[in-house]
C-alpha cells in the first residue's frame, strides 16, 4: 500500500513542444492497493518519451491508463484526469473502443493472430470500419514497421506465427500502426527479443516519432537513454523526476532518480 | 555481485587518481628542491620517473574506456569518468613541467637574476594549490576547489611581478656585459628563469583545471571549466 502524502506534488515539466496526453493529479487504486499516486505529467506530441523505474513503481500500470486499457480490470478506480487533445478520456461520454484506436499499444511479448501476415493487419481495419484501399493500407504500415521488405513475398502463405521472434513484433507494431493512432504506447517491447532486434525495434521507435507520439515503458535504461527525448522517472507509483533525457541520465536533479539510474537501488 | 564491482572499479579509479596525483606532486617538489639545492642527481632522476607518470596515466585512460564500455555509467558515474578523463591530462602535463624545472636547476647560474628564494615562493603556492586540487577530490570537496581556483589570481600576480623584476634586472645588467660571452650568459639566465615563472603559472592553470573538472564531477556545474 502506498502512502498518502499530504503535500501536493510538483513535478510538472513542459516539454518545448506541445503536449498529446496530460495527465492530471492522475492515481489508480487496484482495489484498495493504490498503484499510481497523483502523476501531473505533459507527454511532448511527436517525441519518444521513455518511463522508468524499479520493478513495481507503476510504469506499466501508468502507461496502460493512457489508453483505458486498465478498464479491464474490474478492481480498477481512477481519480484525476488524463487529457488527450484537451478532453479526459475518463471522462462518462468517451468511447474507451476509440480512445484504444487512437491511442494504441505494443505489448512485451508479439502477440500476432494465427492467421496470415495480411490479415494480421487486415483484420483490424475491417473491425474498425475500413471499406476501402485496405491493401494499400496494409503495405503503407508494413512500410512504416520496417518489415514490408522482409515480408511483402508471402503476405499470404506465412502466418504471423511464422515469423521470427522481431518481425513478429514489427508486425504488431504495424498491426497498431494500421489503424492509424496518433499515439503508440510501448510496453516493454524489446524484452522478448535479442540485440539484433532491439536494434530494430529501436531504430523504427526513431524513425515512428516523426509521425506519431511514443511512449515507451522499458526497465532497459541505456535502451530508455538511446530511444527517448524525454525520460519519466517512476518511483512508489510517484512520479519523481520528468524532464529531457540528456539531462535526467547526466544531470538528474532528484537524489532518487540519480540513485536508481546508477544501480544503487532497484 | 556486479553493481558492487561496478562501485569498488570506481573507487579503485578515484584512488587511483589520487595515488598518480600524490607523485606528481611529489615530483614537482623534487623540481623545486633541485633548483633550490642545485642538485643535478634529483634533476636528472626526474626524467625517467615521468615515464612512469605516463603510463599511469594511460592505465586510468583504460580503466576509463572499459568503465565506459562495459557498465554504461549515467549521472555522476559518468560525469566522474568524463572529468577523470580530462584532469588525468593536467596531471600528466604537471609531470611534464616538474621534469622541465629540473631541466632549468642544471643550467649554472641560472637563477642569479632575482632571489632563487621568490621562485620558490611561487612554487609553493602552485605545489600547494595541487594538493588541494587532490584533497578536493579525495574528500569530494567542493569549497576546496574552488579556493584553489581562487588562489590561482595570487599566483598570477606574484608571477607577473617576479617576471617585471627580472626584466629590471635584465635592463640593469645588460649595459654591464662586457663581452659578448656575459651578454649570452644573461640571455640564457633570463630564458631560463622566465621559462621557470612561467612553468609554474601554468601548474597553477592545471591545478584549476583539475578543481574546475572536480566541481563538474560533485555538483554538474559547468561554470568553472
Amino acid at each position: 500500500m502506498i502512502a498518502k502524502q499530504e503535500e501536493t506534488l510538483e513535478v510538472h515539466s513542459q516539454p518545448e513542444s506541445g503536449s498529446i496526453l496530460q495527465t492530471q493529479e492522475f492515481s489508480l487504486w487496484y482495489g484498495k492497493q493504490q498503484a499510481l499516486d497523483r502523476i501531473s505529467l505533459k507527454i511532448p506530441e511527436q517525441n519518444v518519451t521513455a518511463i522508468i523505474g524499479p520493478s513495481g513503481c507503476g510504469k506499466s500500470t501508468f502507461i496502460r491508463s493512457l489508453n483505458r486499457m486498465n478498464d479491464l480490470i474490474p478492481s480498477v478506480r481512477v481519480s484525476g484526469q488524463v487529457l488527450f487533445h484537451n478532453q479526459d478520456i475518463y471522462a462518462g461520454h468517451i468511447d474507451p473502443v476509440e480512445v484504444r484506436r487512437r491511442i494504441g499499444m505494443v505489448f512485451q511479448k508479439p502477440n500476432p493472430f494465427p492467421k496470415s501476415i495480411y490479415e494480421n493487419l487486415a483484420f483490424g481495419l475491417r473491425v474498425n470500419g475500413y471499406r476501402s484501399r485496405i491493401r494499400e493500407r496494409v503495405e503503407q504500415s508494413l512500410r512504416r514497421a520496417a518489415l514490408w521488405d522482409e515480408v511483402k513475398d508471402h503476405l499470404h502463405k506465412k502466418t504471423g506465427l511464422d515469423l521470427s521472434g522481431g518481425q513478429q513484433q514489427r508486425l504488431c507494431i504495424a498491426r497498431a500502426l494500421a489503424i492509424e493512432p496518433e499515439v503508440l504506447l510501448m510496453d516493454e517491447p524489446c524484452s522478448a527479443l535479442d540485440p539484433l532486434a532491439t536494434a530494430k525495434i529501436e531504430d523504427l521507435i526513431h524513425q515512428l516519432k516523426q509521425d506519431y507520439s511514443v511512449i515507451i515503458v522499458t526497465h532497459n535504461m541505456q535502451q530508455a537513454a538511446r530511444v527517448s527525448d524525454y525520460t519519466a522517472f517512476l518511483y512508489l507509483g510517484k512520479l519523481i523526476e520528468f524532464g529531457k533525457t540528456a539531462q535526467i541520465f547526466e544531470n538528474p536533479d532528484k537524489k532518487q532518480t540519480e540513485d536508481y539510474i546508477t544501480g544503487k537501488f532497484g | 555481485m556486479v553493481r558492487e564491482s561496478y562501485r569498488q572499479q570506481l573507487d579503485g579509479l578515484l584512488e587511483f587518481v589520487c595515488g598518480m596525483g600524490q607523485l606528481v606532486v611529489e615530483g614537482l617538489n623534487k623540481g623545486l628542491q633541485a633548483i633550490r639545492d642545485h642538485d643535478r642527481a634529483l634533476a636528472l632522476s626526474l626524467e625517467p620517473w615521468d615515464d612512469t607518470i605516463d603510463q599511469m596515466a594511460l592505465d586510468i585512460e583504460k580503466k576509463c574506456t572499459d568503465l565506459l564500455a562495459l557498465q554504461q555509467p549515467v549521472a555522476v558515474d559518468l560525469r566522474l569518468i568524463v572529468s577523470v578523463f580530462k584532469l588525468v591530462t593536467d596531471l600528466e602535463r604537471v609531470a611534464d613541467l616538474a621534469v622541465n624545472l629540473g631541466e632549468y636547476s642544471l643550467v649554472s647560474e641560472a637563477f642569479v637574476l632575482v632571489p632563487k628564494e621568490q621562485l620558490l615562493q611561487l612554487g609553493k603556492i602552485a605545489s600547494e594549490m595541487m594538493n588541494d586540487s587532490l584533497e578536493a577530490i579525495r574528500t569530494r570537496d567542493v569549497a576546496r576547489a574552488k579556493q584553489a581556483i581562487a588562489r590561482d589570481r595570487v599566483l598570477d600576480q606574484r608571477c607577473w611581478d617576479l617576471r617585471t623584476e627580472v626584466l629590471t634586472q635584465i635592463i640593469r645588467r645588460a649595459g654591464h656585459a662586457n663581452t659578448s660571452e656575459q651578454a649570452k650568459k644573461i640571455a640564457d639566465n633570463t630564458i631560463t628563469v622566465l621559462w621557470s615563472i612561467r612553468d609554474l603559472e601554468r601548474v597553477g592553470d592545471h591545478a584549476v583545471n583539475i578543481c574546475a573538472r572536480t566541481i563538474y564531477w560533485l555538483t554538474s556545474n559547468p561554470e568553472f571549466i
